[in-house]
């Protein structure tokens, strides 16, 4: 997986980028196919899941005709959020007789513990220039389900990278945050381990993670300390 | 300490661990310190969560995994796989050129040899390309990538008629309707000399009017005529296409044999290789004053029935056409 000084999302904008479209699927058809099954598992839509795969391929259809527009700016919304409205408009779209029902769909597809009442949501088709402000006053907010799910997502994608980068100039320094960081375990314990001061066990973890967060926010526009 | 500690020397106290009394006594009156120390210790705490996540056993109900496939093929992004095939896939796809959706069949096997060969078959999907019917999905495109040949389909957004035969039962009506127009559609493709797909509820869909169109003629195309050329020209025997997916139906009579077959299923008449009675269309619910005629229309040509698609839809339109004349006649 290359990382480049763009991020994922400047470079899939390009719709002839087709490995930033690669790397775009690997991370996000997982989120969206889980979340989808998840969401409509138990609401008693009768889906099976050929009808969440359809759901996911119009997902990526309208990404792929919106995001070459999509700009991001956090001050109006994240990424996360945009792209949880898509997925959620997505289903509900699919839903017989959503039209007359709407807020019934929508309240019937909220997670349970969503923490935001549902509010009217902008036209399907309005999705590429929807209004980011709308998001601002907790309306649409992702549910947890979608803010943890998302989180793995990236993390699945960015530990491997930063994994290979950092194993491959200074395995200690992997091995430090690993052990320390990952795990949980003493940092004396490590450092007696990897045969170095506890100090420079602290720096290590310190160092990878501060990459983990930056590469986890320039990249997939993932805030790590966000609760 | 007047200054903040630098990152590594908080660390300590980010993973519950002591740090010196100089560095834990700053934290205490520090509101940066302490919130950025919230930070690693929220960042921590995610990370560990998704790895422990990561490492976790199967749920009892797996994920759904995303298969292997490419994100674009030639000019085409692909959003999924429809089918997967021992000797084809087919994706639902793109263009950013074009205003709708496609169904994009690509061969498996390279087609390196035999370029004579690939410019007659080249010419051949013109008459593919060319064909118009309201009742068809139209074929848009026919290239190689890679050597591979591929074609592409306009995607039909509506349910398929098999979803629609699961759910429920079709007014007799709207049936007569629906395959008057497929058989219309079959009628084309043959005037065409094309061949056409399985005439099943698996080919056809519902388009955004509530109209029936054939689907999968340029998979048909693909599976019947290029790939037995790339299995000859590999030097490979050609495996025999499993029933129900896409193959040719042989002949105009199988046409109408498949079509009735299909009126059936939309009505739910009880299942099995039997001729269409007036009885059981009765029974279906289709009016008396119908039932007859229809029954006719739809049976082996052997017994009077229709003997191609061309003479089922004007059969079949003219039921429709009748049946809407009675309707307001008598209400």
């Amino acid at each position: 997986m290359s990382v480049t000084n763009e991020t994922l999302l400047e470079r899939v904008r390009n719709t002839a980028d087709h490995a930033a479209w690669g790397e775009f699927f690997a991370i996000y058809e997982p989120l969206l196919l889980n979340y989808v099954r998840g969401r409509v598992r138990d609401r008693s839509l009768g889906w099976n899941d050929h009808d969440v795969q359809d759901v996911v391929q119009e997902i990526f259809i309208k990404l792929y005709r919106t995001l070459p527009d999509f700009h991001l700016d956090h001050g109006r919304g994240r990424f996360r959020t945009w792209l949880y409205r898509i997925t959620v408009n997505a289903i509900l779209d699919r839903v017989p007789g959503r039209k007359s029902a709407d807020k019934v769909a929508a309240d019937n597809l909220a997670s349970d513990n969503a923490a935001a009442p549902q509010r009217r949501r902008p036209k399907v088709h309005d999705e590429g220039q929807v209004d980011l402000r709308n998001l601002a006053g907790g309306a649409g907010e992702p549910d947890l389900d979608w803010a943890n799910g998302y989180r793995q997502a990236v993390l699945d994608a960015v530990l491997p990278q930063i994994q290979a980068e950092v194993a491959a100039t200074n395995p200690n320094k992997w091995e430090s945050f690993a052990r320390h960081g990952l795990q949980n375990r003493p940092a004396a314990e490590v450092a007696a381990e990897l045969g170095i001061n506890a100090n420079l066990v602290y720096q290590n973890t310190a160092r990878v993670l501060e990459l983990v967060r930056r590469r986890c926010l320039e990249c997939y526009d993932e805030e790590l300390s966000e609760a | 300490m007047s200054s903040c500690p630098a990152e590594h020397e908080l660390a300590a106290l980010a993973h519950g661990e002591r740090a010196s009394e100089e560095i834990e006594s700053h934290v205490r009156v520090c509101a940066a310190c302490q919130q950025h120390l919230s930070d690693v210790q929220t960042a921590l705490t995610h990370l560990r969560v998704a790895v422990s996540r990561s490492h976790a056993p199967a749920a009892p109900t797996p994920a759904l995994a995303p298969s292997l496939r490419p994100s674009f093929v030639g000019k085409y992004f692909i959003a999924g796989t429809l089918a997967e095939h021992s000797d084809r896939a087919v994706y639902r796809g793109a263009h950013h050129l074009l205003d709708q959706e496609v169904v994009l069949s690509l061969a498996r096997e390279r087609w390196t040899a035999d370029v004579a060969t690939r410019a007659t078959v080249a010419a051949e999907s013109r008459k593919l390309l060319a064909l118009r019917h309201e009742a068809v999905a139209k074929v848009l495109d026919y290239d190689l990538v890679d050597d591979r040949p591929y074609t592409i389909e306009e995607f039909v957004r509506g349910p398929g008629l098999d979803r629609i035969v699961e759910s429920r039962k079709v007014d007799w009506i709207d049936a007569v309707n629906w395959i008057g127009r497929l058989a219309a559609g079959a009628a084309a493709v043959r005037a065409a000399g094309l061949d056409l797909p399985q005439l099943d509820a698996q080919h056809a869909r519902l388009n955004d009017k509530n109209s029936p169109q054939l689907v999968g003629l340029a998979e048909a195309w693909l599976v019947n005529r290029v790939l037995p050329l790339i299995a000859d020209s590999n030097g490979i025997t050609a495996q025999p296409t499993k029933a129900g997916s896409t193959t040719a139906s042989s002949a105009t009579g199988d046409d109408v044999r498949q079509l009735a077959q299909l009126f059936g299923e939309l009505i739910r008449l009880p299942a099995g290789p039997v001729t269409i009675t007036s009885q059981a269309l009765e029974t279906a619910g289709v009016s008396r004053r119908i039932a007859a005629a229809l029954a006719r229309a739809l049976a082996p040509a052997s017994d009077g029935g229709a003997k191609s698609a061309a003479e089922l839809a004007e059969q079949l339109e003219r039921l429709a056409s009748a049946q809407s004349w009675l309707r307001r006649l008598f209400g």
